[in-house]
């Protein structure tokens, strides 16, 4: 949940990143948002499953059910 | 507008939820796999995909052509999805945000306002045009008269179809999934329904010894032009799945339902478009259908046919919206979400005024555009599986050029723009499909995937080249 009372405490003490974006013109509760966001991303849901890089099993997998696909049109045409 | 579950009050935070600038949270991200499975297929079962199926029975009979278009498709498929779905998935950011490492912040505007925005637009004025015919069909059947196939009252229902899909559009991804859950399973049914009035009104037989409408002297290369063509198809997802695949809760519930529901829905939806095609002559449902389901079937039919469109089409725009928005640094920050997407329309809008011309440079478009989508998505593949090893840093991506990580001299990453060109030069080389002229290695590995193979090897090459040294992540 964000609220302007938060965003407004954040913006109070701006770290590098915020700093460095409202210099570019950056809204500061947008870059307070931002920063609130990617540190959530970054610490609370680090180890989230869905925030883990796919694993070099999973690619195979995957390219594999393609090749498959791609066998099973070549056999259409073959056959 | 904000996603579910998170509450925005402050107007600019608002604001930018609607422009996809933040990265989505855990409870931000509510489509499951079946959620995505049903916005995939209400993506993937657009009339375009009859049309698809149409252009491939120019090339090839029914067997060869469903191979075609499952090979085609699952090639395409393949690295269309892991160039786009897998990194929004995980960071929860759109795909244009995460292309800064590999084009750099103006880089990536360079190629959201040309390859992207011209690609979109043609699909949106493909789609107008489509649902302008179903409109056109059904008025014609009720009025007793012939409207004619490009007639005046296409472009009317283009516009009407292009003003619902922009009011659509205007609520949000919320509503245009809320749309999607309607439609998908709606459509699957009609695809089956039209399939059965197509198999009865003519014959399996007819069906399996249908001879190809348009083809080259040689057999091959007509396989390997339909293989290329569905390639094409397959990639031309990249634009908007990353966008869409963000707002997914797990990498299962984004991956799979991307490459299969995309899979297998066009498949479907083309293999009933390639057998009107075979023994009807015309691929699209809109000149068929009511002639064989009758009036009411008929039409009821073509305007769920209709509003399929338009669900595609808001969809599609959503997604490079929110591309041109994040990419324009700055300059269209101020301008207010329904005056953007309205301005998207402008040119789909007056491309319905020449309906003829949509039609009849269809499979051109798909294989330019092709050309160079295959190319972004080598290089994207590249970068973030290769270069970056699926580490990115998210305060870095949104500091662009005051960063350091994803700065580049002027904004343009150069090995990024020089892969492209090359990919997209070698796609042409093999293949230029206004020509017709082709390699004869053409017939062996086709186009896009060696040109995409091509753009990530000279992409990986000239980073080590040019930016020897660079660090790929921040110590903090």
């Amino acid at each position: 949940m964000t609220s302007p009372q938060q965003s407004a405490t954040a913006a109070s003490h701006p770290t590098a990143f915020e700093r460095t974006l409202i210099a570019g013109g950056t809204d500061p509760a947008v870059a307070a948002e931002l920063e609130r966001r990617i540190q959530i991303v970054e610490h609370d849901e680090r180890d989230e499953p869905s925030r883990l890089p796919m694993t070099g099993r999973e690619i195979a997998v995957y390219v594999g059910v393609s090749v498959v696909a791609v066998v099973i049109g070549l056999l259409v045409v073959v056959l | 507008m904000s996603a579910r579950g998170e509450a925005v009050v402050d107007p600019k935070l608002a604001n930018e939820h609607v422009f996809g600038t933040f990265p989505l949270l855990k409870k931000e991200r509510f489509w499951s796999a079946l959620d995505f499975t049903w916005v995939n297929t209400a993506l993937a079962i657009a009339t375009w995909a009859f049309l698809v199926g149409g252009s491939t029975a120019l090339l090839v009979g029914f067997e060869a052509g469903i191979a075609a278009m499952l090979i085609g498709n699952a090639i395409g498929l393949c690295f269309m999805v892991l160039a786009s779905v897998v990194a929004s998935q995980r960071w929860g950011s759109e795909q244009y945000t995460l292309l800064r490492g590999a084009f750099g912040v103006v880089g990536v505007g360079i190629i959201v306002f040309t390859v992207i925005l011209v690609t979109e637009m043609g699909w949106s004025s493909l789609l107008a045009v489509m649902a302008g015919r179903a409109t056109s069909q059904v008025a014609a059947t009720f009025a007793g008269t012939d409207l004619g196939q490009y007639g005046p009252v296409v472009t009317i229902g283009g516009l009407v179809a292009i003003l619902i899909a922009w009011w659509v559009l205007s609520r949000g991804p919320v509503t245009i999934g809320r749309f999607n859950a309607i439609i998908a399973p709606g459509l699957a049914v009609v695809t089956v329904i039209m399939m059965v009035f197509l198999v009865v009104n003519t014959s399996w037989d007819a069906l399996f010894t249908a001879s190809p409408i348009a083809p080259f002297d040689d057999p091959t290369l007509n396989f390997m032009v339909a293989v290329e063509f569905n390639v094409g198809v397959g990639v031309s997802w990249y634009p908007v799945m990353g966008s869409l695949a963000r707002m997914t809760r797990s990498r299962k519930a984004a991956v799979w339902p991307a490459y299969g529901a995309l899979l297998v829905a066009t498949l479907i939806a083309q293999i009933v478009g390639m057998a009107a095609a075979l023994t009807l002559g015309d691929s699209d449902p809109t000149v068929w259908m009511v002639p064989f389901g009758g009036a009411i079937l008929g039409a009821a039919v073509l305007i769920f046919i209709a509003f399929a469109n338009i669900t595609s089409m808001s969809s599609i725009v959503y997604s490079t919206i929110l591309a041109i928005r994040q990419s324009s640094g700055g300059l269209l920050a101020k301008v207010p979400w329904k005056v953007l997407t309205a301005s998207f329309f402008i040119v789909p809008a007056i491309m319905t005024f020449f309906p003829q011309f949509m039609y009849e440079q269809f499979m051109i478009f798909v294989s330019v555009s092709g050309a160079f989508l295959t190319a972004v998505c080598g290089i994207a593949v590249a970068d973030y599986f290769v270069l970056r090893k699926q580490r990115v840093d998210l305060r870095e991506l949104h500091l662009g050029q005051r960063g350091t990580l994803y700065a580049f001299a002027g904004g343009i990453n150069w090995a990024g723009l020089i892969a492209l060109a090359t990919g997209a030069a070698f796609y042409l080389w093999l293949y230029n499909p206004i020509t017709l002229e082709t390699q004869a290695v053409f017939s062996v590995i086709t186009a896009s995937l060696p040109a995409a193979i091509v753009a990530a090897v000279v992409y990986l090459a000239l980073s080590a080249l040019l930016h020897r040294g660079r660090a790929t992540e921040v110590v903090r």
